[in-house]
């Protein structure tokens, strides 16, 4: 059967994917071909969206990227008449494509439904098998037995802790209390994350069925997910998710038959980064102000209004059902070396592909960074990745060979965290990110203890005047006994991990900060530390640069070959350095 | 019901049983440990916000640290309370609280006047028209409040924060005036049984009278020798009555007399005492504060003439009624107080002619300017400068004074353009008197000059016997003498207890100017009337006695001013838990340099006052008003470096009722702050603005 599937995550509709799902059918009207049209969540190449997937007899399964409303016609016509993909659009299918790496790099697990299923139509995803590991559940196994079977997986939580998912379960049943909650975290607040939004958007069913399994492993009936105001599409399609489920009985009293019951609430968060730790979460869902509190007593003993509560992350739950189908041993990718499972990231920065990728334990940083990230997308070298996000840590280019496990991130003093990956080149001043990432914990701080309302602020201070130039000598060791201070004197993992990439690019990347205190900036990014110099040698006065530079720092003499900058006038904004086609214009 | 079996914990390497459940805080408490916190209550659950109450225990991965106002007890836990990295780390959290504690524990006028007299104290009394309980603020650091309403130099007014935004609170006519509001003099606080001890104070100027007052209430037996017949010292000697009525002076003193100071008058040391013959009789200590009335030198040939004379001999002659009249012309030397002094004694005793005559120019004259402003009013004529070189004598009797006329020069040691001569230029001045009054210089005696006094405590090299006042430091102000004479009675006091002269160090505060300095933003005036002067009489009128040169003030314009200070300093300064950690900790504010909040205060609702600068966000009072009032009127707000506390009421509500019957009853909120950020504020009518004509 012919197919055309429009793919509609955030990323699909931004870039302009539902103008083409508007006059899809209206195209292919004109072109008097039979085709079943329908929506899939996001693929992972986010950055060639909008992309339509378009299966038929002929050419099978293709992907193609950078379909817009303008090529559409075209596009259907070449694969649905012509029976040829056009080969600037296809991303996969019968022929071989860069991006084919993208893909075929992966191991889809978590993703294993988003882009192929519609994630509004529940009997979508019981064609691809869903809720089968439910219903295996619920007449095969008792609720210790999924404990067992997820413990024995291996399975670990992918929202940054990186806790034992089936010892969680476990702890709860030990709790004495019958009246237990599962919640669901959803409340993604990295920058530049956004794992779980497409979980969401792409196949919502999995992670509703993981929180089912979950709630009748641990004897929770009832359940909350607790997700971000600030995603509406995740919001709206876990909502018509859950409307399905209950209509069907998979949801609700006596769920499949069964004597297990289990209800679900989507709460919604204001969008508070420190409400994605369990006790901030509880406390928001409690009405509360979103603070952290101290731990012990954990939530499986206590947690929402004191009951014993789990909490798992989008991601973890989406695992679940597979894992429950397909067995304990069915995490074990590799050699057994390194942690079961899948993780999947946000990748972004300077690789040439940037999207959500899903890779197996132990895939090294420079796999994920080379093979599926197709290596730096600008004429420099990459030289470092930051994982993790803003709890996280760059890690320099030898360290590039460090798989992706939970132990051997800890050891660099960066973490696995939520997913997080930024690629970043030469440009890219290591003072400056980290000055970003103390800026956002300082800003999403819940202010409660004094280390990370206070010291954090600090902190940024201090990065804020080696970046502006004007750092002063000891500044480097105040940083350092400061961010050793808000790490250990801090209650909850936010202002635990806050110092992390300050402390990382300090170990890493320290002569880049010596030499911000020496008056430059190696990469070229703090402005009060360069100056932009055309080089005479490459300059072709083509004077492009002249045209965009906003003060008129570039000689107006038409004749004035090479150019040259005014260092007097310049504001180094950088203008002249990123349009020049011929590479003259050089920081320093 | 269950019996809580009791668990084994090891604390700072000690084995000890605690109750299960119990919080480490606890656990250290009971077994006599001191560990601060400035966020827990035991009236509520653990916070854990502050974060100065952290010990570490062992863990697998080893010592961590944790809060121990929220870490329970656990079978076999090892704590330890007082490593350098827990010390460290509360210095830290201090330093970090303090970072952003745009407040002043103290006000600058208190801080920076020389017997820290507690300003907006007594200026609250003053608004209030309790005269009685602003001279008895005044009195705790400052014995001689109607004397130095008259004389002080004021320093406090130059500092004060209404500066900023036009003039500043008129605080020393508003100890005048509440000192001439007294019917009596008020009696002075009650002593602290007798010690024992005996103490000589030798001189009765203000260093003494100080002394003696503060060693009496300790309970020492005092007695007060002066050369003069009657107590006083300069201020009865040297300061003329026009600027120090005798009366107001002898109101001071009948307050020192009721707390048993025996006054010894006609003793000279030297002549008619001696130390040792003090202690011999039975004194304990011995405090020597003879003052400086010695005048410096000219060094010119025939200074010892006849119709040369110093400046504070002649007004020591004309205030024990010696010097009567005089006739002729009388230069003055010199551009101090006592030079002013003198010329206007001179003016009032029917001299022809009154000049002083002054190296610098009127800019640099180190006295008031006020001074000389009344000085030059009265007719005294100010010849500036010019430089004594030669004294012209006939029949051994002064003629004229030879003078040399001087220019300013570069700016010297002491910050004022330094005299230059002329060449060539000199004038020869005929005068029938020539007071010089270039400074004054203690006479001769143990620590003359500071030489050998210990300049904290006032010991000397004698064990038992202490100097002080003018006589150390050299010629000062009233008030510096006052404070010298506070602070050697409390070394005195703690030698003859201790055995050891003691001064305490200043408790460490918060200042904003640490922080950055107040703009008028910061300090928006309460009152918006003019600044209270208080009227002169006529010059015409007043050379022609030594009666008060002043007139008073209407009480009503007093209180009226006094309602404009901005009372700087902290109403919870003996209470605060934060600065007091600062002294256990050793911790100074002033660590990190950075952004720092400013926030005006405001007036949650009447007689709850909330001072965000002070707060820190410790939310006591929050959870307080929600966990045991159950009105929820405090929110903490905002996130990071911003959050912040709202009182968030809806007028009417069922909250607003819980909140009133609790503020009615004592306000938790209020009782739960650890600092100054939440204060009760006096619902009083504001004061009228209207001024006595």
């Amino acid at each position: 059967m012919n197919q055309a599937l429009v793919s509609l995550g955030s990323c699909g509709i931004a870039a302009g994917g539902l103008k083409v799902w508007e006059t899809l059918e209206q195209v292919l009207g004109g072109l008097g071909v039979r085709v079943h049209t329908g929506i899939t969540g996001c693929t992972g190449l986010c950055y060639r969206e909008p992309i339509l997937r378009l299966v038929s007899e002929e050419l099978g399964d293709c992907l193609y990227g950078d379909v817009t409303a303008e090529v559409l016609p075209g596009l259907l016509e070449a694969h649905f008449l012509e029976r040829r993909s056009p080969p600037e659009l296809l991303l996969a299918g019968p022929t071989s494509t860069p991006e084919a790496a993208f893909l075929q790099s992966q191991h889809r697990i978590v993703l294993r439904n988003c882009g192929h299923i519609d994630p509004e139509s529940l009997d979508h995803y019981l064609a691809a098998g869903g809720y089968e590991a439910l219903r295996q559940a619920l007449t095969e196994m008792t609720p210790e037995q999924v404990v067992q079977t997820v413990e024995a997986s291996g399975l670990r939580g992918r929202g940054g802790g990186g806790f034992s998912t089936g010892r969680k379960w476990a702890l709860a049943r030990r709790s004495p209390e019958r009246d237990r909650v599962m919640i669901c975290n959803a409340d993604e607040g990295d920058p530049g994350a956004f794992m779980d939004r497409n979980v969401l958007e792409g196949d919502p069913f999995s992670v509703l069925e993981g929180m089912t399994l979950a709630a009748y492993a641990i004897g929770a009936r009832s359940g909350f997910v607790y997700v971000r105001e600030e995603y509406p599409l995740a919001v709206q399609r876990l909502h018509r998710a859950v409307h399905q489920a209950r209509g069907r009985g998979l949801l609700g009293d006596r769920i499949l038959d069964s004597d297990f019951s289990f209800e679900v609430q989507i709460k919604r968060g204001a969008g508070a980064f420190v409400c994605g730790e369990e006790t901030a979460l509880i406390a928001s869902l409690e009405g509360r102000r979103g603070t952290p509190r101290r731990r012990p007593p954990f939530p499986v003993e206590s947690g929402l209004w004191g009951r014993p509560t789990v909490i798992n992350n989008v991601e973890t739950l989406a695992n679940v059902p597979y894992v429950v189908q397909h067995g304990a041993s069915s995490l074990h990718l590799g050699d057994g070396d390194h942690d079961r499972g899948t993780k999947v990231f946000s990748l972004a920065g300077d690789v040439a592909r940037t999207g959500m990728v899903e890779v197996p334990m132990g895939m090294t940083l420079r796999q994920v960074v080379e093979e599926i990230g197709g290596g730096s997308s600008t004429s420099r070298p990459l030289k470092a990745v930051q994982i993790g996000g803003p709890s996280g840590g760059c890690l320099p280019a030898s360290l590039f060979d460090t798989p992706v496990d939970y132990q051997s991130l800890g050891q660099t003093g960066a973490i696995m965290g939520s997913g997080g990956m930024i690629a970043m080149d030469s440009t890219r001043c290591m003072v400056d990110v980290a000055r970003y990432f103390q800026a956002f914990t300082q800003e999403e701080s819940c202010g409660k203890c004094t280390f990370c309302r206070l010291g954090t602020k600090r902190m940024l201070e201090i990065l804020e005047r080696i970046c502006a130039g004007t750092g002063r000598p000891g500044d480097l060791e105040k940083l350092e006994v400061l961010a050793e201070q808000v790490r250990s004197n801090s209650l909850c993992g936010l202002g635990r991990s806050a110092p992390n990439p300050v402390l990382t690019t300090l170990r890493y990347f320290r002569e880049e900060y010596e030499a911000h205190l020496e008056g430059r900036c190696p990469a070229g990014r703090c402005r009060n530390l360069v100056e932009f110099r055309i080089d005479p040698f490459i300059c072709e006065g083509c004077a492009s640069c002249r045209a965009e530079c906003s003060v008129a720092a570039i000689a107006i003499d038409p004749l004035a070959v090479p150019l040259s900058i005014d260092a007097s006038v310049c504001v180094r904004c950088g203008g002249c350095f990123e349009i020049c086609s011929f590479s003259a214009v050089a920081v320093q | 019901m269950s019996i809580d079996v009791p668990v084994k914990v090891s604390l700072d390497g000690r084995p000890c049983m605690a109750r299960a459940g119990q919080t480490l805080l606890e656990l250290a408490r009971e077994r006599g440990l001191s560990i601060p916190t400035l966020c827990h209550d035991d009236r509520l659950e653990p916070e854990a916000a502050c974060w100065l109450c952290i010990v570490e225990v062992q863990t697998p991965g080893g010592w961590q640290v944790v809060p121990s106002c929220a870490t329970k007890v656990t079978d076999g836990l090892q704590v330890r309370t007082d490593s350098e990295v827990i010390l460290a780390g509360r210095r830290q959290a201090l330093e970090l609280l303090l970072s952003d504690h745009y407040a002043d524990c103290v006000a600058p006028c208190t801080l920076t006047c020389p017997a820290g007299v507690d300003v907006p104290g007594y200026l609250e009394a003053v608004s209030r028209g309790q005269w009685t309980v602003a001279i008895e603020r005044i009195r705790r650091t400052n014995p001689l409040p109607s004397v130095c309403g008259r004389v002080c130099p004021h320093t406090c007014e130059a500092v004060c924060r209404l500066n900023l935004s036009g003039e500043p609170a008129a605080i020393n006519e508003i100890k005048r005036l509440a000192a001439d509001q007294l019917q009596e003099p008020l009696a002075p606080p009650r002593a602290l049984p007798s010690s024992g001890h005996r103490v000589a104070v030798v001189g009765a100027g203000p260093a003494g009278l100080s002394a003696s007052w503060f060693l009496a209430l300790q309970g020492h037996s005092v007695d007060l020798y002066d050369a003069h017949e009657r107590p006083g010292g300069l201020l009865r000697y040297g300061i003329p009555a026009y600027r120090l009525p005798r009366d107001v002076l002898d109101a001071d003193l009948v307050a020192l007399e009721q707390l048993g100071v025996r006054f010894h008058g006609g003793q000279r040391l030297g002549r008619d005492l001696s130390v040792d013959g003090l202690r011999a009789e039975g004194h304990d200590a011995v405090f020597v504060a003879l003052g400086a009335w010695q005048a410096r030198p000219l060094r010119l040939d025939g200074e010892d003439a006849e119709g040369v004379m110093g400046g504070l001999a002649f007004l020591e002659r004309v205030n024990d009624g010696t010097t009567t009249s005089l006739d002729g012309t009388v230069a003055v030397i010199g551009g101090g107080n006592s030079a002013i002094d003198a010329s206007r004694a001179a003016i009032r005793l029917g001299a022809s002619r009154v000049q002083v005559l002054y190296r610098r120019d009127r800019d640099q004259m180190p006295a008031f300017p006020q001074e000389v402003e009344a000085a030059i009013a009265e007719g005294v004529e100010l010849v500036c400068l010019v430089a004594p070189v030669g004294l012209a004598l006939q029949e051994g009797r002064l003629r004229a004074v030879r003078l040399q006329r001087m220019r300013l020069g570069p700016v010297d040691a002491s910050g004022r353009p330094r005299p230059v001569p002329i060449e060539g230029e000199e004038l020869t001045l005929e005068v029938d008197l020539l007071l010089t009054a270039v400074g004054e210089l203690p006479g001769e005696g143990p620590g003359a000059w500071g030489e050998g006094v210990d300049a904290a405590t006032g010991a000397t090299d004698v064990p038992g016997v202490f100097a002080g006042g003018d006589f150390v430091t050299g010629a000062s102000t009233v008030v510096e003498a006052i404070a010298s004479g506070r602070r050697v009675a409390v070394s005195i006091d703690t030698w003859l207890r201790q055995g050891e002269a003691i001064q305490p160090p200043a408790p460490r505060i918060s200042r904003r100017v640490t922080l950055g300095a107040p703009t008028a933003e910061d300090c928006p005036p309460r009152l918006e009337i003019p600044r209270l002067e208080r009227p002169h009489r006529p010059a015409q009128e007043r050379v022609r006695d030594f009666a008060d040169e002043t007139l008073d003030i209407d009480p009503a314009a007093g209180r009226a001013e006094a309602s404009r200070c901005l009372k700087c300093g902290c109403s919870s300064f003996s209470t605060c838990e934060l600065r007091a950690q600062m002294d256990a900790l050793g911790v100074e504010q002033g660590a990190f340099d950075g952004e720092v909040h400013r926030y005006l205060p405001e007036t949650l609702r009447p007689g709850l006052k909330l001072d965000m600068n002070k707060c820190i966000r410790c939310t006591r009072c929050v959870r307080m008003c929600r966990d045991v009032v159950g009105a929820e009127a405090l929110e903490f707000v905002l996130r990071g470096f911003d959050s912040r506390l709202l009182f968030a009421m809806q007028p009417g509500s069922a909250a607003d009722t819980l909140c009133t019957r609790c503020l009615a009853s004592g306000g938790l909120c209020v009782d739960t702050c650890p600092t100054g950020a939440l204060t009760f504020e006096a619902v009083v009518p504001p004061p009228t603005p209207e001024r006595a004509p």
